[in-house]
């Protein structure tokens, strides 16, 4: 079907909003990559589920076990603040709380994989 | 005058949740938000987790005995199928955005096979986890 839209609005992209389509293709993208990084740290819950405090240091230690960990870290963080924005934007609709809420996901999702990150690397890095 | 129109016939509304009749697909959507949210949670419990275990043998102690009670535990094991449930819906999901098995029967049984299959690998995962003791490593 040809395009019912005009040549100039086709070549100057997304149009006002600046913007397109980027965050439901990082859901799709995040979600995928998720899915052997959802199985890698199953993985590990099972092996740190009987260990004792040295045994799970160790295990975390490991440089695959904390790369994988940060990987997923990073992906699960990026795709749960667009997973929770999304469910606020179609249930939250006043003027202020919106934003605010938005705000609180963003600094809530990354803070927490902030911490996670940090406490990784500091096991992983300073023994 | 516009007012009064509208008051005796209403604008008709989108229908929503509580217009439809349940279905599968649908309660199965439902929960796939749902546990998307449980896991988020989960993520920040598993952010404190990592915290103290960084922390040293005090917090760790004190983290592991929250986890282990008899609180804890069914959280882990609900946290455990949320993931799975989460992560199979997410394919059923990915397989509809290429528009495959969006018909009936096909999208029934697919639906109905990822909540199978969340269920069995969650008991599989949490039967042996339990009976071996876990992994002392």
């Amino acid at each position: 079907m040809k395009s019912m839209r005009p040549g100039l609005a086709r070549a100057r992209g997304p149009g006002a909003a600046g913007s397109g389509t980027e965050t439901f293709w990082r859901q799709r993208v995040t979600s995928l990559l998720g899915l052997p990084l959802a199985a890698a740290l199953m993985i590990v819950f099972w092996k740190l589920a009987g260990a004792n405090y040295a045994s799970a240091r160790l295990l975390v230690a490991n440089p695959v076990v904390a790369v994988l960990m940060v990987m997923a870290i990073v992906n699960f963080a990026v795709h749960m603040r667009l997973g929770a924005q999304v469910v606020i934007e179609d249930y939250v609709h006043r003027p202020v709380l919106k934003p605010f809420l938005l705000m609180i996901n963003t600094g809530t999702a990354y803070g927490a994989a902030i911490v996670a990150i940090l406490a990784v690397i500091r096991i992983s890095a300073f023994g | 005058m516009e007012k009064r129109e509208e008051r005796r016939h209403p604008r008709p509304l989108a229908p929503d949740l509580q217009t439809y009749r349940p279905t599968l697909t649908m309660t199965m959507s439902i929960m796939h938000r749902a546990t998307g949210i449980a896991l988020y949670a989960g993520f920040i419990g598993m952010a404190a987790w990592l915290a103290a275990l960084a922390a040293g043998p005090q917090a760790h102690a004190a983290m592991q005995q929250v986890f282990t009670s008899w609180v804890g535990l069914p959280i882990l094991i609900a946290f455990t199928w949320a993931i799975l449930h989460h992560a199979f819906g997410g394919v059923r999901h990915l397989i509809w955005d290429l528009s495959i098995a969006h018909t009936y029967p096909w999208r029934e049984y697919l639906t109905r096979a990822t909540l199978i299959a969340s269920l069995v690998c969650a008991s599989l995962f949490w039967i042996t986890l339990l009976w071996t003791g876990g992994h002392p490593s």
